[in-house]
């Protein structure tokens, strides 16, 4: 792993008089154990850096810009592919919508925050730690697979306008699937350190499912009173992470925020937020431009309220950086780190209680946008679906294809959990459970 | 490449106790240019490169990578490969064991008539210029997006059986994209196929997909679809265009027959498959007309090498005969479960990643309809273009598939236009209704340069064979 020193000397060495300049070194290693068939069938150790620098040129027309990246780190490939992205950049046609580079914020503090400690993880540990599940799994007479996923990041972020960053950080991701010959179930825990993951309760928790939900029995597809359990919910809200809550949808008018400004577009129940700070969630605090990341409200009791920027849209729209810029260049733009659905005030425990006939589901699969115009998504339930009957699970159903609008779904929330899960595969989602009536299925399948 | 580097790594593993071990020593670089709205959004110029030790020891797998390329860093990284096998082995029930493997020595390297990193800049610049310049003229366009892309890889594949081979793969495409918004409507529409086309070739492939003469065409449709009404949610017969009988062999016959699913391997992401091993020659997948293939021998295909990541020379082989199901794509250690030699399937989409195994150019080979004599032999249904997003379950049964648009058929004749038509139903009843398809003159290798698969998520360069293809009695919809 790359430290703050090493990382300044290679951000120090590169860094040119150049109109402007930005260079960044990412670096990661990674240690995944998965196993299948309750043995382990992949386990690998990888340590990937990037490093990565893009050059801006002034003309009279616009800038011209141009990004080059390398994962050697040698003094020689750095200075080659630094050389690159000034010999693109000049051949580049200038963008007259670039302004700048971001700048330092006046305010100090501005530098990686507190000091995270690093925890690495062995392949003998990932291994013990399978153990453990597995032998949950014999005691119920199931199979089991899943993934232990232990990582370790450095990000460093300098450009010639004086930004300068630096943060290490670390998690580890697991996720169990036990099954059995009819039916499967599923669990997943996130956390900064792998100690902190009980992968015997972890363990119980899919084998429970998996047991509940034995000979599935089939349903007819239709609208029910669903209860999403907290990684359902959090499938569906990273969708309107991608879709609605970057600016990049909001400049090119194609989101639903970026016509319901101040309207209300959920129900009143409904806020969600993108909080780096939150004890629930692991980022570093700034983005991938160096700017520290900031509080974001896009829904705040069902009213649409914003969305995050980086600092080509800033300039852009005239609105402040909030710190949420991938690495340039990128397809997405401006993207949320973190999506927080508030929770609500009643234990988890006693919402099935409320659902005189519905479904319990754990978790979507395969979620795809139908329309993004009405975010319209669908997918598939997996490892674990419910039929729930006067407060009490009857029998397991087999999955059923849902098509919803997600909006539309975000109305119709009956209750919200007090508990929060962190979850997400992409960004970091932390969810509540959600009781949701009228929640549409268009189709089934046949286990 | 370093061959020096290469042999350090196999002594080390074989000396830490590895009884077999194989390298891939890997440099990529890609290009990719973006322009949006007439001004270069994306320009940029990626290298990777680093070396991947998969070995077995103690009778399981490890695997370690690193990009620092020095003596020292190899050893370090061949031994943690065989620590972490070790640490695999106290938890396995049996042995691996590989198919028996003659040692492979070779090269292969694409075909390319004009090298896509040799051609300036410039000129690639302004190709998307001028596409966009086509485009802004359309009244009722809002956005404009036009994309190529190049990656040229080489890689070492060594290993302790003394296979040594070396490869050149060149990947090449691109896309052009047309936006109209009008009143909370969005039209979009691209070409060419599902979002973009990518072959194993040179610059003369981006120079025979014409941009310029589709760009008017694709920004009046884009407007004309915040016009058309939705589609109608029906029962009806649909005509899929080349590219879209692609993604329906993707979604549900490419998966399905990787024999890892079908073994329980994936099953924790990706999921499992319903064509189990029992089924194997026996199940009806599809109609009597349909005969799908893997072959990675296609020349210019998306899917195409000379070798797999397990150095295994490419292939062809059925795995749907006259529409029995009757073949897996396989590795050395899947094979080896149903008694059979590897089909040469296992790719890792990068250094740093394991191989698994991954569809290589999927085919629906061709019938003898041509297009026109298919939509007029057709009473009633739908003509679908370019695939959209699909979704499909885990064990690759209940499938969803959007296009981008679609024109209803009345009479023989393509009538209305459609907007947002999709379809769904279950993966082989599609393929049992599959009444006609269209012959080699419509016959197009489509690349998807996106399929995912593994964890942590692998991205692979796959292709599919397909000319448009009619099935009946399909639900449009959700």
């Amino acid at each position: 792993m790359l430290d703050r020193n090493r990382v300044r000397e290679l951000i120090k060495l590169s860094l040119k008089p150049i109109d402007m300049m930005e260079v960044g070194i990412y670096s990661h290693v990674r240690g995944t154990t998965r196993f299948a068939n309750s043995v382990i069938h992949q386990n690998l150790s990888v340590e990937y850096p990037y490093f990565w620098t893009r050059i801006v040129i002034d003309t009279p027309r616009g800038k011209k810009i141009g990004g080059t990246s390398c994962t050697q780190l040698t003094i020689d490939d750095i200075r080659r592919t630094v050389a690159r992205a000034l010999e693109i950049a000049h051949n580049s046609t200038p963008d007259k919508r670039f302004v700048s580079l971001p700048k330092p914020e006046p305010h100090k503090g501005a530098k990686a925050t507190k000091p995270v400690d690093i925890e690495e993880v062995t392949p003998e540990e990932r291994a013990r730690a399978v153990k453990k599940i597995v032998k949950v799994a014999q005691k119920y007479n199931l199979d089991v697979a899943g993934v232990i996923h232990t990582n370790v990041y450095s990000l460093g972020v300098a450009n010639s306008l004086g930004i300068d960053q630096f943060g290490l950080n670390c998690d580890t991701y697991t996720t169990v699937t036990a099954m059995s010959k009819t039916s499967s179930g599923y669990s997943l825990a996130m956390a900064r350190y792998f100690n902190k993951i009980d992968f015997e309760q972890l363990a119980e928790i899919a084998c429970q499912k998996a047991l509940l939900s034995q000979n599935p029995q089939e349903i007819t597809p239709g609208k029910y009173t669903v209860l999403l359990e907290p990684h359902a919910v959090a499938e569906m809200i990273s969708f309107l992470g991608w879709l609605e809550f970057g600016a990049k949808a909001f400049a090119e008018k194609r989101s639903i925020i970026s016509k319901s400004l101040g309207q209300k577009i959920t129900g009143s129940n409904i806020t969600i937020y993108d909080d780096f700070n939150h004890p629930q969630v692991n980022t570093f605090p700034f983005d991938y431009e160096g700017v520290m990341r900031k509080k974001v409200t896009f829904i705040e009791k069902g009213v649409a309220k914003g969305v995050v920027f980086d600092s080509f849209y800033a300039h852009l729209l005239k609105k402040p950086n909030t710190g949420h810029a991938l690495p340039a260049p990128n397809p997405h733009g401006p993207f949320p780190s973190t999506l927080i659905l508030q929770p609500g005030n009643i234990p988890l425990a006693k919402m099935l209680g409320m659902i005189e006939k519905g479904i319990l589901i754990t978790r979507f699969w395969y979620t795809r946008v139908v329309d993004p115009d009405t975010t319209t998504i669908t997918g598939l339930t997996r490892d674990g679906t419910f039929w729930v009957e006067n407060g009490e699970i009857k029998y397991g159903i087999k999955n059923l294809r849902f098509t919803i609008n997600i909006y539309e779904v975000l109305k119709n929330v009956l209750a919200i959990s007090k508990e929060t899960v962190l979850s997400g595969e992409f960004t970091q989602v932390v969810a509540p459970a959600l009781l949701i009536k009228d929640f549409e299925f268009t189709g089934k399948t046949e286990y | 490449m370093d061959k020096e580097l290469v042999q350090k790594a196999l002594n080390t593993a074989k000396l830490k106790g590895a009884s077999y071990a194989d390298v891939r020593l890997v440099y990529n670089v890609t290009e990719r240019i973006v322009v949006k709205n007439g001004q270069v959004e994306a320009l940029k110029r990626d290298e990777d490169s680093g070396m991947g030790i998969r070995v077995i020891a103690n009778g399981a797998w490890g695997f370690a990578a690193t990009s620092r390329l020095t003596k020292d860093e190899i050893v370090k990284t061949a031994a943690l490969a065989v620590r972490i096998a070790k640490a695999s082995a106290t938890l396995k029930k049996n042995d691996v064991i590989l198919d028996s493997k003659e040692k492979t020595v070779g090269n292969y390297q694409t075909k390319l008539i004009k090298d896509p990193f040799l051609i300036p800049i410039e000129e690639k610049i302004n190709l998307l210029i001028q596409v966009d310049d086509i485009m802004r003229k359309v009244k009722g366009v809002s956005l404009r997006e036009s994309e190529l892309s190049f990656t040229k890889k080489h890689q070492v594949f060594a290993a302790s059986d003394d296979s040594y081979i070396e490869q050149i793969i060149c990947y090449c495409g691109g896309v052009i994209v047309a936006t109209a918004i009008k009143g909370g409507i969005t039209g979009e529409r691209s070409y060419p196929g599902m979002r973009g086309h990518y072959k194993t070739m040179g610059y003369e492939f981006i120079e025979s997909l014409k941009f310029l003469d589709h760009a008017q065409r694709v920004a009046e449709e884009a407007v004309a679809l915040t016009y058309a009404r939705e589609c109608p949610e029906i029962e009806t017969t649909v005509i899929c265009d080349g590219s879209m009988t692609a993604i329906q062999i993707h979604e549900t016959i490419g998966h399905p027959s990787e024999l890892d699913r079908v073994l329980g391997t994936e099953v924790s992401l990706a999921g499992k498959s319903h064509l189990t091993l029992d089924k194997l020659n026996k199940f009806r997948m599809g109609s009597e007309i349909v005969n799908i293939t893997a072959d990675a021998t296609i020349e210019g295909g998306l899917g195409s090498f000379g070798y797999d990541d397990e150095g295994v020379p490419a292939q062809k082989t059925y795995l749907i005969k006259d529409g029995i199901f009757c073949g897996y794509l396989t590795s050395r250690e899947t094979a080896v479960v149903i008694g059979q030699k590897s089909n040469g399937a296992m790719r890792a989409d990068s250094w740093a990643s394991i191989p698994l195994i991954r569809m290589t150019n999927i085919n629906l080979l061709p019938g003898t309809w041509k297009l026109e004599d298919l939509i007029a032999d057709t009473d009633e249904g739908i003509y679908l273009e370019s695939a959209g997003s699909p979704s499909i379950d885990d064990m690759r049964l209940n499938y969803h598939i959007s296009a981008e648009i679609g024109w209803l058929i009345k009479n023989g004749k393509k009538t209305e236009m459609v907007r947002r038509p999709s379809y769904s139903g279950i993966s082989y009843e599609i393929w049992r209704n599959c009444d006609a398809i269209c012959s080699e003159d419509h016959w197009e290798v489509w690349g998807v340069p996106n399929c995912g698969k593994g964890d942590p998520m692998q991205v692979m360069y796959v292709g599919h064979g397909a000319a448009p293809a009619r099935f009946r009695n399909i639900k449009l919809g959700k």
